[in-house]
């Protein structure tokens, strides 16, 4: 975690279980709870991983769904998994944020995209653990670049 | 009392071709190549009239499914779900809880069902300024990004947009319409 990682974890969070941000009142369905360990990456280091997938555009509208990775903030840090990585205990037979967390709290999630130059690309869609005030937006973009990475911000608009 | 009918002269061939679908007896009797005689003078005339057709319908429509380790009835004439492998998509939206509960009493997965599940639901949906995108929730970061947002219940979003685009929404955040 970032230094001086106690104020910048308040500011994300409080740290939240699946939902309780949003107005849906419901469970994690089975096979989303289950922690995919083997295809979870750590960015704790700062450094972009070396085998990850790039997208060739630095156009936001043009960074490609099977490029994506999902991105969740919890106690142990800034994690990511590749949204395509299949799932076959649950219905729909990909991963979501909770098969970073294994359906416990976390503080944040959203999507991202690496690009060419090592540029990160973040939106914070996840229903799950998504931000809903621009403090805690600005918090995330805070975390990841005092990580050491160049962030950009999305629009959190699907295109 | 049989009747020595062709099948031509007392149901159309895609009624005929219907009814051995749906009824052992006639499918039976077809590979038998007794259909010629097969429809009594009754039958005749309530299949003329559409009634037999209909029963037929109705008694094969209705899928028996184990879900979640329960059986239920799955009524595949549904305007919201292709079929009952998409249920998990009325159990991401509403809740684990809120289905069980609903498929314990014993009724069938029907339009009726599902929109009771959503008209009974605790939240909404929300359309952004421009009408362009459904989103999940109504919160400073969501104005920011949408715009002054119009809330609908979750039953109008249902009938609108399709259970689908609902679970997007849930899981996503948002969804372009």
């Amino acid at each position: 975690m970032p230094s001086d990682s106690n104020a910048i974890l308040e500011r994300l969070g409080p740290a939240v279980l699946p939902f309780e941000r949003s107005n849906f009142n419901r469970e994690v369905l089975p096979g989303e709870d289950v922690i995919f360990l083997d295809y979870i990456i750590s960015l704790e280091s700062g450094q972009v991983p070396a085998n990850c997938l790039r997208c060739d555009s630095s156009d936001p509208s043009l960074l490609p769904s099977d490029l994506k990775y999902l991105w969740v903030i919890d106690q142990n840090g800034l994690r990511i998994i590749h949204e395509m990585t299949p799932n076959s205990l649950a219905a729909r037979g990909c991963v979501c944020h909770t098969n970073i967390t294994g359906n416990r709290k976390a503080f944040q999630g959203g999507e991202l995209w690496f690009g060419k130059d090592d540029t990160i690309y973040v939106n914070n869609q996840s229903g799950r653990f998504k931000a809903i005030t621009i403090a805690q937006q600005q918090a995330v973009l805070e975390y990841f670049r005092r990580l050491g990475f160049s962030v950009i911000q999305l629009p959190n608009r699907p295109s | 009392m049989r009747s020595s009918y062709s099948r031509k002269s007392v149901v159309s061939r895609q009624a005929f071709k219907l009814a051995t679908q749906r009824s052992p007896r006639f499918s039976s009797a077809v590979e038998s190549g007794q259909s010629r005689t097969l429809l009594v003078d009754t039958e005749v005339s309530r299949f003329n009239q559409g009634r037999l057709r209909s029963s037929l319908k109705n008694r094969s429509q209705l899928l028996p499914v184990l879900y979640h380790n329960q059986l239920v009835r799955f009524n595949p004439d549904n305007k919201y779900l292709t079929g009952p492998e998409q249920l998990w998509l009325i159990e991401s939206v509403i809740g684990t809880q809120t289905l069980a509960k609903a498929l314990s009493i014993g009724k069938p997965i029907d339009n009726r069902l599902i929109e009771n599940l959503f008209k009974k639901a605790p939240f909404a949906f929300y359309l952004s300024a421009d009408k362009a995108y459904l989103v999940s929730s109504d919160d400073e970061l969501t104005q920011l990004d949408f715009g002054p947002l119009t809330e609908i219940s979750a039953l109008t979003a249902l009938q609108q947009f399709g259970v689908t685009a609902l679970e997007r929404v849930k899981e996503k955040t948002a969804v372009r319409l």
